[in-house]
């Protein structure tokens, strides 16, 4: 930075309304995006937040402020409201607005009262003119949803793991196993396969076996041996040991075994609650069963190269295979699941109110409703409240989460960069806290430029706690333009660009497309064709090209994975993600029509990528220079914020750049 | 310790209610600054101080990581701070569902008449609105909120707690209701925290120190050339394990930069970074050289280092010592928050041991491996000082017949009226039985820890019988 630019920014030299700038705003940016992603739609609608009538509602003005909220010690709140719609056999639908209670609003996010105001009419509102948001107001203190560290979604994840093999003879997890309120069930493959599609056990066999090679082992992207077709053939076999043979029989198998467990009327015939089960558990990202039967042989063949050692098993703790679980997410999935569980019990006491008084008149709304309130629908928000109040998250399922407490931190003010580093720290998970192991703790070369090498805590966090690097962005439901992403739009825009490029697209069951000559090609953990080896960095080259000429509903934050062939590495393919949550930072492109534009990639893509250092020089790399794809952006790029601020602190040794970063 | 330093927590202080916050009254922007401090404008909530610092072994006070700071600059307000904190009293929690308004915000005139002196005092700290004076300054003990109740009449007051002395900075009422009176108020007290003996400080580079020493001004040691004196003294024997080279180098660049009065790029990796024609040129130059170089054109030595004088002993110091700037953060771990003192106080009432924690005035636990300590030092009665005598020490009757503790009673005789005029009746107030035994004689008195006596209740209560056998050596 020139020496007239440093002088410049002297403090005083702006004016007293200094609002928080661009880049201070982008770190706050995964948290206010989210959460109006949790608030953008029709119904349920979430209003501003306003005065109750009994919070004083003398005052002219009767917004409810969030420095009013701070303090008063109330809670930053905007009313639920949603619509109740009872449908009579066959009848109309009677809608009845409710009221759900008064939900935690983010401050600054769209539903705040101080988004979009400048300086001036911040300070008139009684806040600082630097005032970032990102955080909830519950009973006057300032709290913030941390973010988390997931298990990718979407993606195959080959484990080696003793404990699959313990569970049976010639088990070695020929089984899928699907999570059900907590409880596991190990369903056998062959069943799914049949239950799926209406397909010949020929086309099953073919499908599975066709990536069997009659190359030697250890050339390269071999995937297949000679032991999948006697594989196949097991499973096979499981599906006729039970007998049954055709995809009705399957579903009406599983139906009849899950019947109980699920919450289904009990007019449904057990072949409908199959269809049920792998709608709503098996693969629930994709829809039609075609791409789930897709997906599963696609998972069939990583198992059994996993097996055979021709793939190497993934490592579970490198931030390929992770992403982060954002504040709205959270809410929505807590949220839904309220309403649910408030709408069971709905049904619960109407059903009770049925058979206890003969009277009770089902078409009268007004008695439901009076029925319906004794189990008041404010208790979804009053749930939310205490969610953040305490970080407690209480549900029957868990939400899938290995934690059920520490979602929620306060945000302290004790100082501006322990109050930053807040909004830019992410957890692995408190469960990972009493693990033995250490492997989790360790920082992996493929945190480069995500994670902040030096800001992490020293004694028991160390190494789950993390914060992002300053550059480091997270990707949201929101696009770069501000409105939520489409993904079937998405899918054809990205599906239609790769056709153009020769791939195969999955509609077209081509049993025999497998690697080495043909690769696999993955969108959000759905299939949509296959494509020819050679063709595929053309293809790269070019979706690369798509994201920074900012081609019509090709997302500028996709990530295109392209895993080549190599011996004895990880599984092949063409993986693209579009999804939110996940980690992304700039880097400049080297292409001849982008040169110098940057672009952003992911933590899966980085992997293979080969990207150069911006001195110019080749930097451990021999002869990098001449093929690199990339350039760093600057060296600053791998710290965090925090990490950033310490004066010459490539002097120093590191652990004296931890302590400066300390909690 | 970016993330502990006392800084500018909020720059809207008035309209927040927070619990606690550290606030440092003088702060200033530092003169070594990287990319990213005016990016992310961190100077709109500034957090430490540019002191002059010198590396040198001086005085004896800077052993293992202490060190010394001028008295005379401390007291021209260097890194001079204060903590608010913020009481919340919320009458509307007091009353039961139902009831209406019992409990006011009020001063109570009325019991002028019954309790004599004590309105009068309590008429300079709270006014007549139940609330205290903004600006009132407060020790332990004063009031600085008065509830009525309307019922009763009584008055309730909040008295300070700790230690400090108080200054009330701020009230705010807070509404419950449109008709109702005042319910709810937040107090906010700042207390003043100047640099004590035992505060904590730390540079931008890990090294961290208590302050052991103020010294004066006079006795500091001086520059032979300038006639300065370093703010802050720091022991030399902090760097060569730490190798914290970040530091040394923000010295001299500082020192360059407040010389020529511009700000110094401190980035890290500079020589990494994209445009080739700056750093063609620097890549050769260190920046040892660079900053030395500028150092020479204003007359100090290149090295950084510059001639000094004994403060003390007047004479000149053998050696050159190395003085510069360096930006110092004041950490919030201040020895007014920390320490703790007991002889006597509070005890358990189940084990009748000290109890635990700094704001009940409890003890600090001498644990097992403090023990293990006293056990290696051969130190036996000071051991059993520690363990037994100042702890939970108790002496208990136990019949030397059954060896039971726990059957043994005191009987209260009943003492005729003419047995007292005389002066006559037993010597000991009353006399111990064994309930078991039913005798008085040989019981004995043991000195034991209570905690033992509570162990042979437990054991009772599970049917275990605690025999003891008394004897002689």
């Amino acid at each position: 930075m020139g020496k007239s630019k440093m002088n410049a920014a002297r403090m005083g030299s702006q004016g007293p309304e200094v609002v928080a700038p661009e880049v201070l705003m982008d770190l706050m940016k995964p948290h206010i995006d989210s959460f109006d992603y949790f608030v953008d739609r029709d119904k349920p609608v979430i209003s501003r937040p306003m005065k109750d009538q009994k919070d004083g509602a003398l005052s002219l003005d009767q917004r409810l402020l969030p420095a009013e909220c701070r303090m008063g010690g109330f809670s930053y709140r905007g009313t639920l409201t949603a619509d109740l719609c009872i449908q009579y056999s066959g009848g109309n639908v009677i809608r009845s607005s409710m009221s759900f209670g008064r939900m935690p609003i983010m401050v600054k996010s769209s539903l705040c009262h101080l988004r979009g105001l400048d300086g001036r009419k911040m300070i008139t509102n009684k806040e600082e003119a630097m005032e970032m948001g990102g955080y909830f107001i519950s009973n006057g203190i300032e709290r913030l949803i941390r973010l988390l560290i997931i298990q990718k979604r979407n993606l195959v994840v080959g484990v080696k793991r003793a404990t699959f093999r313990n569970r049976g003879s010639a088990y070695s997890d020929k089984a899928v196993m699907i999570r059900l309120r907590k409880q596991e069930f190990l369903i056998p493959i062959g069943l799914i396969l049949k239950a799926l599609v209406d397909t010949t056990e020929r086309e099953i066999y073919e499908q599975l076996i066709s990536v069997q090679s009659e190359h030697d082992k250890s050339a390269k992207g071999v995937v297949g041996s000679q032991f999948i077709s006697q594989r196949a053939r097991i499973i096979l076999e499981e599906a006729q040991r039970l007998n049954l043979f055709t995809r009705i029989q399957c579903l009406q198998y599983l139906g009849e075994r899950f019947k109980h467990l699920l919450d289904v009327p009990a007019s449904y015939s057990f072949a409908k609650v199959g269809e049920k089960i792998l709608e709503d558990y098996i693969l629930v990202n994709l829809d039609s069963p075609r791409d789930k039967f897709n997906m599963i042989i696609f998972m069939l063949h990583k198992l059994f190269a996993l097996a055979d050692g021709l793939a190497a098993p993934d490592n579970a703790d490198a931030l390929q295979h992770h992403e982060i679980l954002l504040p709205g997410h959270l809410l929505t999935m807590f949220v839904k699941e309220r309403m649910q569980e408030w709408l069971y019990r709905a049904k619960a006491l109407l059903v009770k109110e049925m058979e206890e008084k003969p009277a009770f008149n089902l078409q009268d709304s007004s008695q439901v409703h009076k029925i319906i309130e004794k189990s008041p629908a404010s208790d979804v928000s009053k749930k939310v409240e205490y969610l953040l109040a305490t970080g407690n998250l209480v549900s029957p399922s868990g939400l899938d989460l290995q934690q059920a407490s520490g979602f929620t931190l306060v945000a302290e003010k004790l100082n501006f960069l322990r109050y930053i580093s807040h909004f830019r720290s992410v957890h692995r998970g408190a469960f990972f806290a009493t693990l033995r192991t250490t492997t989790v703790r360790k920082l992996l070369p493929e945190s480069w430029g995500f994670m902040c090498p030096v800001h992490t805590p020293d004694g028991s966090p160390c190494g789950l706690l993390n914060h992002l690097t300053a550059a480091c962005i997270i990707s949201t439901d929101l696009d770069a333009r501000g409105v939520i992403k489409n993904p079937l739009k998405i899918r054809k825009a990205i599906t239609s660009e790769l056709v153009s490029l020769g791939m195969l697209p999955s509609v077209l069951s081509m049993a025999r497309v497998a690697p080495p000559d043909f690769l696999t090609v993955h969108l959000d953990g759905r299939i949509i064709g296959h494509m020819r080896t050679l063709d595929i960095p053309g293809a790269v080259g070019h979706l690369r090209h798509c994201k920074l000429a900012k081609v019509l509903d090709i997302p500028v934050d996709l990530e295109v994975a392209y895993v080549p062939c190599t011996s004895g590495g990880a599984y092949p393919g063409l993986y693209l993600f579009s999804t939110p949550g996940r980690l992304l930072r700039p880097v400049k492109s080297l292409s001849s029509q982008h040169k110098g534009e940057l672009e952003l990639i992911g933590p899966y893509e980085q992997a293979y990528m080969e990207i150069r250092c911006p001195d110019g020089t080749d930097g451990g790399t021999a002869g990098i220079s001449a093929y690199a794809s990339h350039e760093e952006t600057h060296a600053l790029a791998m710290l965090s914020v925090v990490a950033s601020l310490t004066p010459w602190s490539d002097h120093n040794q590191s652990p004296r750049n931890m302590y400066q970063c300390q909690v | 310790m970016g993330k502990q330093t006392m800084g500018t927590p909020c720059q809207a202080l008035q309209y927040r209610a927070d619990n606690k916050l550290y606030r440092i009254q003088t702060p200033q922007t530092p003169v070594a600054r990287t990319d990213n401090w005016p990016k992310f404008n961190v100077d709109q909530f500034p957090t430490g101080t540019n002191a002059v610092v010198a590396v040198l072994a001086y005085t004896g006070y800077d052993m293992e990581d202490a060190m010394i700071l001028n008295k005379s600059s401390v007291e021209r307000g260097m890194f001079h701070g204060q903590i608010y904190k913020t009481e919340t009293i919320d009458l509307t929690k007091m009353r039961r569902k139902g009831d209406g308004v019992v409990n006011v915000f009020a001063r109570s005139d009325a019991a002028a008449t019954k309790k004599g002196a004590a309105p009068v005092q309590n008429s300079n700290f709270v006014d007549t609105d139940g609330l205290p004076y903004i600006g009132q300054i407060m020790v332990e003990g004063n009031p600085y909120c008065s509830v009525l109740n309307t019922v009763t009449g009584n008055a309730k007051m909040s008295k300070l707690k700790g230690g400090d002395k108080a200054v009330v900075d701020f009230v705010a009422a807070v509404g419950t209701g449109p008709k109702e009176p005042m319910q709810k108020v937040s107090i906010r007290m700042r207390y003043g925290r100047n640099p004590v003996i035992g505060d904590k400080f730390s540079s931008r580079h890990g090294q961290k120190g208590v302050l052991s020493q103020q010294w004066p001004d006079i006795d500091m040691p001086f520059s032979a050339v300038t006639g300065m004196r370093p703010d802050l003294i720091i022991n030399p024997h902090a760097f060569p394990s730490r190798m914290t080279i970040g530091m040394l180098l923000e010295s001299v660049a500082a020192k360059v930069g407040a010389l020529k009065g511009e700000f110094v790029n401190a980035t890290p990796f500079q020589k990494s970074a994209s445009d080739s024609k700056s750093s063609k040129k620097n890549k050769d130059e260190s920046l040892v050289d660079k900053y030395g170089r500028q150092l020479k054109e204003y007359g100090f030595n290149y090295h950084g280092t510059e001639v000094m004088y004994s403060g003390v002993l007047g004479t000149e110091m053998t050696c050159e010592i190395y003085m510069g700037v360096v930006y110092y953060q004041r950490l919030r771990h201040m020895v007014g928050d920390k320490y703790q003192v007991r002889s006597t106080g509070a005890v358990n009432p189940v084990t009748r041991q000290p109890v635990k924690g700094r704001k009940f005035g409890g003890g600090i636990r001498f644990g097992e491996m403090e023990r293990d300590s006293l056990l290696a030092h051969g130190a036996a009665y000071l051991l059993h000082d520690r363990l037994h005598t100042c702890s939970d020490y108790h002496t208990a009757d136990i019949c030397v017949r059954c060896g039971s503790l726990l059957s043994t009673t005191p009987v209260i005789q009943q003492k005729s009226s003419a047995a007292f005029a005389v002066g006559l009746g037993s010597s000991k107030g009353s006399k111990v039985v064994c309930r078991v035994c039913s005798s008085s004689r040989d019981i004995e008195l043991v000195a034991m820890p209570y905690v033992f006596r509570y162990l042979a209740s437990e054991l009772a209560a599970m049917n275990i019988k605690l025999t003891l056998t008394i004897g002689n050596g």
